[in-house]
Parts: C-alpha cells; sequence; structure tokens
C-alpha cells in the first residue's frame, strides 16, 4: 500500500496535478515581468520628465502609421489566441489549431513590421551608438536608447511566445493532447495577452505623445 | 465584479464576448490616435493618452486573460502589483522633482 502510493507520488504528475496552482504559478511569474518593464518605464518616465523637448522632438521621428497598424496587429492576435483557448477547451483540435496558426502569424507579421520600422531608422543612421546618433541633443539620445531597449525587449517577448505557440500548436493535433490539459494553452495566453498589454502602452509613449 | 470562490464560474465559453472585446480595443485604439493628432495641451495629451491605454490594458486584463472568471485572490494579488508599481513610482519622483537640475 504505502509502496503504491509512493509510486504513484514518483509517477503520477497528472493525479496530483492542480490547473489552478499552474495558473496562479503563472501570474506570478507575469508580476516579476510586469516589474521588469516598470522599471522600464520609470525610467522612460523620469528621463521624459527631465528632457520633455527633446523627448518630444525624437518621438516625431517615429511612424505614426507603423505603430497603429502593429497595434491592430498585435490585438487581433489576442483576439486569435483567445479562440484558440475557447476551440480546445471544446475538444476541437483542428479549429484551435487553426486559431494558434492564426495567432502565430499575426505575431510574425507584428515582427515583420517591426523590422521594416527598425530598418529605415538604421537607414537613417540611427541605432544605438551610431556616429549620427551620438551627435543629437542628449535627451534625443537617451529617447532612441529606451525606444531600442523597451520595443527590443517586447519583440524578444513575443518570439518567445511565438515559439511557446508552435509548441502548443502540435500538441492541439487530432489526438488533442491539449484538450485534456487546456492550462497549459491558458498559460500561454496569459503570457501573449501581457506582451499585448505592455504594447499598449508602449505605443501611446513612443508614438502618440508628442 | 469579481465571483466569489464558492461560485466561481465554469462558463460556456461564446465568441461573442471576445468579439466585442476585440471590437471595443480597436474603437479605442483609433479613438487614441485621433485625439494624439488633434494637438491638445502636452499635459492633456498625455493624460488623455495613458487614460485610454489603462481602459485597453484593463479590457484585456479582464476579459482576454480571464480575470472575471478568477477568484478574488488572483484580483488581491494584481491590487498589489499595481499599488507596489505607484508607491515605486511616486517616491522616485519626489526625489527627481527636488533636484530639477540634475540632467543639465
Amino acid at each position: 500500500m504505502t509502496a503504491l502510493t509512493a509510486v504513484s507520488h514518483g509517477s503520477g504528475e497528472a493525479e496530483h496535478f492542480d490547473p489552478d496552482a499552474s495558473k496562479l504559478g503563472m501570474w506570478l511569474f507575469l508580476f516579476t515581468e510586469i516589474m521588469l518593464f516598470g522599471a522600464l518605464f520609470l525610467i522612460y518616465a523620469v528621463y521624459r520628465y527631465n528632457y520633455l523637448n527633446d523627448f518630444r522632438h525624437a518621438a516625431a521621428e517615429l511612424s505614426l502609421p507603423f505603430g497603429t497598424i502593429n497595434t491592430v496587429v498585435l490585438l487581433s492576435s489576442s483576439l486569435t489566441m483567445v479562440l484558440a483557448i475557447i476551440t480546445v477547451k471544446k475538444g476541437e483540435g483542428y479549429f484551435s489549431q487553426m486559431w494558434i496558426l492564426a495567432t502565430v502569424s499575426l505575431g510574425f507579421l507584428f515582427f515583420c513590421i517591426k523590422l521594416v520600422e527598425w530598418t529605415a531608422k538604421f537607414q537613417h543612421g540611427i541605432f544605438p551608438n551610431s556616429p549620427e546618433l551620438i551627435t543629437l541633443p542628449r535627451g534625443e539620445v537617451i529617447f532612441f536608447g529606451l525606444y531600442f531597449l523597451m520595443t527590443g525587449l517586447h519583440a524578444l517577448h513575443l518570439a518567445i511566445g511565438i515559439v511557446l505557440l508552435i509548441y502548443a500548436g502540435f500538441l492541439a493535433n487530432e489526438k488533442n493532447a491539449l484538450s485534456s490539459r487546456p492550462v497549459l494553452l491558458e498559460n500561454f495566453g496569459l503570457y501573449w495577452h501581457l506582451v499585448d498589454v505592455i504594447w499598449i502602452f508602449l505605443f501611446p509613449l513612443y508614438y502618440l505623445i508628442g | 465584479m469579481c465571483p466569489d470562490i464558492k461560485k466561481k464560474l465554469t462558463e460556456t465559453p461564446t465568441y461573442k464576448g471576445p468579439v466585442l472585446v476585440f471590437a471595443a480595443l480597436i474603437v479605442l485604439t483609433v479613438l487614441t490616435v485621433l485625439v494624439s493628432i488633434v494637438a491638445l495641451s502636452p499635459a492633456l495629451s498625455i493624460i488623455a493618452a495613458m487614460s485610454i491605454a489603462l481602459v485597453k490594458a484593463s479590457l484585456v486584463v479582464v476579459f482576454f486573460m480571464h480575470l472575471k472568471y478568477e477568484t478574488r485572490l488572483f484580483w488581491y494579488l494584481i491590487l498589489l502589483v499595481a499599488v507596489t508599481f505607484i508607491v515605486i513610482t511616486a517616491l522616485t519622483f519626489t526625489d527627481y522633482a527636488g533636484r530639477a537640475g540634475l540632467f543639465q
């Protein structure tokens, strides 16, 4: 009897699996992410406060159409993410795979637009430590430094999200391993939505308030 | 707003809710872009942009991230994170506000 319990303890991860605890763990991780980006937002706020004119001048250089399109793309990907989770819960493996694919594609699209945007900046000689950049006023150098750091870190998070979703997409096959444990996709979804929330704040700070 | 632990909702997932939330997010995005094009005073434009961003973020967290269907514990934890961040920000600015010449 004791041996049996021991065995079930050793191998029986599934029997002791607690989806609520799993989700709580994911949220705790997301809080550390919020603090990571929160510190960067705070740095942005302090420098903006001290270099208001430089920040306003530099922000005018960024492309509002690119920023707006990317916002819509990321919001759309959040919708398809939610739909993927709903279909997984309904046990519709095929549809959830399609929604996951849609989410990944929109993530890629965001990435490509960001790449075009960054390339345009690079061609104008604006990249970290470029000879042209360091001739600009100090506040503008800081603005672009923060811009590349924050959107870059955000893009890195998006890339990680894409990898996670591709993995989930393989699990959501006909055998539908995901529907027996939908919390996995729900947690990936939480992460994906957090990346969206961070962009919701990056967008006005860099593209809108001039 | 936040459901009790005992009657935690086992909601029947529908497509209508998320689509409506998405529509609201798009409308708010258009609104915030329009507001930024209309030349408001710097202070007003920041307040408008950040208020709309806060509403958008809340919509994503409450509906897309399912906070609406979670227990009170999750709400309290998020409140704790928000308060922590506000306190850190306030403390930082009380410091910098008194040292305006620091960066010149």
